[in-house]
């Protein structure tokens, strides 16, 4: 290659015709492709999912005759509407008009906080769940039966807050497994939804890391 | 965006994003799409442009930023731009030897990694490597030595395209 890569950039852009700016359509409707816009746009939809559920659960539930399991279920809900908010807001505050090195570690470092914070909100969610529909299916017809049905058949166990002891470990046990659980299984379907832009940001992270040392 | 931001503030200073925009895609309509998103960009983060640096310098940071954290689809990779992706002996003539090599220095370009495109870019664009090292978080020795490198990289890449 006889030409320096600086000259042929130079002479490269003389004739005008390689810069003429594409036509801009639809900016209006157009949705933004980048990541933070993407993130606000997802997240502000889950939080309106998340309203419409507890609408849902507190309706459905009453007219099911369990308006305080639909209650409980609403009132999650709107903790983590309430949380996510938060997040939300934290997210506004990341600025472009930083060196991209800061840019991008600005929002890895929210990426990370957010996820860590509603990995922990979910280990108490859905233990919290399991206990409020077991608790409430406890005084249903079916829970009756059910206790009955075990008392019938072993008439020695013992019971404590009139519920079989064995089944009372059982279903704390499943609470216990539900809270060590729900963590990863939260990171496991973030990253099944996200996994391509962590890949992305982990590997420009990592490059620009590089530069700096 | 009304018009008259587009025209005032974005259009003098389209070639910067174009030709930023050129070195992330591998095709015309990714090109357009990069280019789109960085003019909304620049006018929603317009508030938050201080004084302190260029207008110019402001629009090569935030071009970069956009064009790092880009969601692409994983579409339309058959379609490349017409001149670049042809084999060297298929290029069209009709182009002058300034314009069949910029294409070839692109190709080279879009080989390196997504840092190093943005750091050649601004050296090409003769930003000093103070100036590179502030838009990019690092500092000017750092970008002195990677630019070596990445110049060598690019000779290779273009000599052995050539030969």
């Amino acid at each position: 290659m006889s030409q320096s890569i600086e000259k042929i950039w130079k002479e490269g852009f003389i004739n005008d015709e390689a810069l003429i700016a594409p036509k801009l359509n639809n900016l209006y409707s157009q949705k933004s492709k980048h990541i933070v816009d993407r993130f606000e746009r997802v997240f502000t939809w889950n939080l309106i999912g998340l309203v419409m559920f507890a609408v849902i659960a507190v309706i459905g539930m009453t007219i099911e005759g369990m308006p305080y399991l639909g209650l409980f279920i609403a009132a999650m809900l709107i903790a983590l509407v309430v949380r996510g908010k938060e997040e939300l807001a934290k997210l506004a505050l990341i600025d472009k008009n930083v060196s991209s090195y800061h840019y991008l570690k600005s929002f890895d470092q929210w990426l990370n906080n957010q996820m860590r914070g509603y990995a922990k909100l979910y280990s108490f969610f859905y233990p919290a769940l399991f206990l409020a529909i077991i608790t409430q299916v406890r005084f249903t017809a079916f829970g009756d039966e059910f206790i009955n049905g075990l008392l019938y058949d072993f008439p020695a166990m013992p019971l404590l807050f009139s519920i079989p002891l064995y089944l009372l470990m059982v279903i704390i046990s499943l609470a216990i497994l539900l809270y060590f659980l729900s963590g990863p299984l939260y990171r496991l379907d973030f990253n099944s939804l996200y996994g391509r832009m962590f890949n992305k940001l982990a590997e420009l992270l990592n490059d620009m890391e590089t530069l700096r040392k | 965006m009304s018009s008259d931001f587009y025209t005032t503030f974005i259009l003098p200073y389209a070639a910067i994003i174009i030709k930023i925009c050129r070195a992330y895609t591998n095709n015309q309509a990714d090109f357009e799409d990069y280019y789109q998103e960085v003019c909304l960009q620049i006018w929603r983060s317009k508030d938050r442009f201080k004084a302190q640096s260029e207008w110019s310098t402001w629009i090569y940071k935030l071009s970069l930023n956009v064009c790092l954290t880009y969601l692409k689809k994983a579409n339309n990779k058959h379609q490349y731009y017409v001149s670049d992706s042809l084999p060297q002996a298929l290029i069209d003539d009709s182009k002058n030897a300034g314009e069949q090599l910029i294409d070839q220095l692109y190709r080279a370009i879009r080989q390196l990694s997504e840092v190093d495109r943005g750091v050649i870019l601004l050296y090409l664009e003769e930003q000093t490597y103070q100036e590179i090292a502030d838009i990019m978080g690092s500092n000017a020795n750092n970008i002195g030595v990677r630019i070596k490198r990445i110049k060598e990289r690019l000779n290779r890449i273009m000599n052995s395209e050539e030969n």
